[in-house]
């Protein structure tokens, strides 16, 4: 019997530790913004008051209450904590508040079969000092069933209240960052924002406008997916003055899924620049795809009558066609090409009495 | 004679019972394949949804009423073979049956929480085989449908098997409880 008084006493100054400055203590979780660390009815231990960002701390702003918490942040005078259940952390607490740091701690599974059958020993075994007597079928019968009941009792009172579909699932996705033509060389750049899920391959790409339906051959780099769009279908877009396409891409994704987008794309064209440089006229297509150009070069000697040379020009993308004009005394070039579906002309002069 | 054959029948009952309920705790009901993989039982259970560890908070929450189960089968099988070799061998065994009959009464309680614990898995995972399909500014995400196979173990707890086990076995320790109060009584 002294055995049990000093276990019980034991148990008992464990418990009272926690209402003593001291940096010692048993305590019992509630709750579940530490799951799925802790869950309500688990013990922890608290011992010492040494802790950092990361370590689970006990705190407490009042003598009947505590909180168990996670450290995630430290200042000279004030710590920050945060259930890892939680989604924002808790306000930042006083360093005096902080009772422990918590070394171990016992899971409800672990702790409370081990009690419910110590203190079904301790009871059986001081049955007759207690007064209960286990002399009839009946008795014994009740005493199993009542034994049973509390444990299920004690487990719905510690479980935390949950409604079927309590945990959402939220899958993986991606969004469009932007879709982009390449300036240089006319490629579609589609970019995608992942949220958890990657291109990983194109199945299927086309593009279509009112100029007509053709597959594109692709590339997929680090998730962007690079479109070859034949520059002819630009070159047609332009003389048919359509400023719009549609691009169609199918493509694997991580995790298996299959995305199917649909963009629509604005190339921007741009006319034929023509320039002077000295007795020299550069003609030069700014666009990433073939222009085809007239270009008449009208030039005159002195007070003679005007000559024209006309060329017609299949400038590629990037290409510079230049005409030296400093053999004339009076000289304009003169381009004509399509730019959007218009006929345009632009006209320079070069050269004016012999000088350019 | 005959209290010994009706405690040996209810016996026999009792440890199916009990065999049962410990295959239906332990054991998966479902196994999943495909973007949501692993398995779920009602006293474990681990899934990755998407690559990701799965954590539930019902699932964790059954975990310690199918830990119970499971304690309640083995309590109920040891009283069971306690008592039962007792009876063979011809002993007095009123401690051990009166357990026995405790533990049958538990089980009564406890099919109820296998029902429940079973009806509270199979609620927290069917949102795993939703269709995960939807559109964003990228377009159309289609996802591969998950595959669920259902296992032994949820074929007895979607049915009566364990229910109509249980109550013959009550029935059965009942009557045998009974018929052995009414030779007390007569003699």
């Amino acid at each position: 019997m002294k055995a049990s008084y000093l276990i019980t006493a034991f148990l008992a100054a464990l418990f009272l530790l926690k209402f003593t400055p001291l940096p010692f203590g048993v305590y019992f979780t509630l709750g579940s913004s530490m799951e799925p660390t802790m869950h309500a009815g688990d013990v922890v231990i608290v011992w010492g008051r040494e802790y950092d960002v990361g370590d689970v701390i006990v705190w407490s702003n009042s003598p009947l209450s505590c909180i168990v918490h996670r450290v995630v942040g430290v200042t000279s005078s004030q710590v920050i904590t945060k259930g890892d259940n939680n989604p924002v952390a808790d306000f930042p607490v006083s360093k005096d508040s902080v009772r422990g740091k918590v070394v171990a701690h016992v899971p409800r599974e672990y702790w409370m079969p081990a009690a419910t059958a110590l203190v079904g020993a301790y009871v059986y075994r001081n049955r007759r000092k207690l007064g209960i007597q286990f002399n009839s079928f009946e008795r014994i019968a009740s005493a199993v069933l009542a034994a049973n009941v509390l444990m299920f009792s004690l487990i719905i009172t510690m479980s935390p209240v949950v409604a079927p579909h309590a945990s959402p699932i939220r899958a993986p996705s991606a969004s469009l960052y932007g879709v982009a033509v390449d300036k240089k060389v006319g490629d579609i750049i589609v970019k995608y924002f992942s949220e958890g899920l990657e291109v990983k391959n194109v199945t299927g790409c086309t593009v279509s406008s009112s100029v007509g339906r053709v597959a594109c051959s692709y590339d997929v780099e680090n998730g962007t997916v690079y479109v070859h769009v034949p520059r002819e279908y630009y070159a047609e877009m332009n003389v048919r003055g359509e400023g719009f396409l549609t691009l169609v891409l199918n493509a694997t994704l991580t995790h298996d899924a299959v995305l199917y987008g649909k963009y629509l794309v604005h190339p921007t064209f741009a006319p034929l620049s023509v320039k002077k440089e000295g007795y020299v006229a550069h003609i030069v297509n700014p666009n990433f795809f073939p222009v085809k150009a007239n270009v008449s070069v009208y030039y005159a000697q002195s007070s003679g009558a005007w000559n024209v040379n006309s060329t017609e020009l299949n400038l590629m993308p990037g290409e510079e066609a230049s005409f030296n004009l400093s053999s004339t005394k009076f000289s304009y070039i003169e381009v004509k090409h399509v730019f959007f579906g218009k006929t345009v002309a632009e006209r320079v002069q070069v050269t004016y009495d012999g000088r350019p | 004679m005959e209290d010994r054959r009706l405690w040996t029948l209810a016996l026999v009952f009792g440890m199916v019972v009990s065999l049962v309920g410990i295959v239906a705790t332990v054991l998966p009901l479902y196994i999943f394949d495909g973007n949501v993989r692993g398995y779920v039982s009602l006293a474990s259970y681990d899934l990755t949804v998407f690559g990701e560890k799965y954590y539930s908070l019902s699932l964790e929450a059954v975990k310690p009423f199918a830990y119970l189960l499971i304690a309640q089968a083995v309590f109920n099988i040891i009283a069971i073979a306690v008592s039962g070799a007792k009876t063979f061998f011809g002993r007095k065994s009123v401690v051990w049956k009166a357990v026995a009959f405790g533990a049958m009464l538990s089980t009564l309680v406890g099919v109820g929480i296998l029902y429940g614990c079973a009806h509270i898995v199979s609620e927290e995972t069917k949102p795993l085989l939703a269709d995960f399909s939807h559109e964003t500014s990228a377009g159309k995400i289609v996802f591969p449908k998950t595959m669920c196979y259902p296992q032994p173990a949820y074929l007895l707890v979607s049915n009566f098997i364990p229910l109509a086990l249980t109550i013959i076995y009550a029935i059965t320790m009942s009557i045998a409880y009974a018929f052995k109060q009414n030779l007390s009584t007569e003699g």
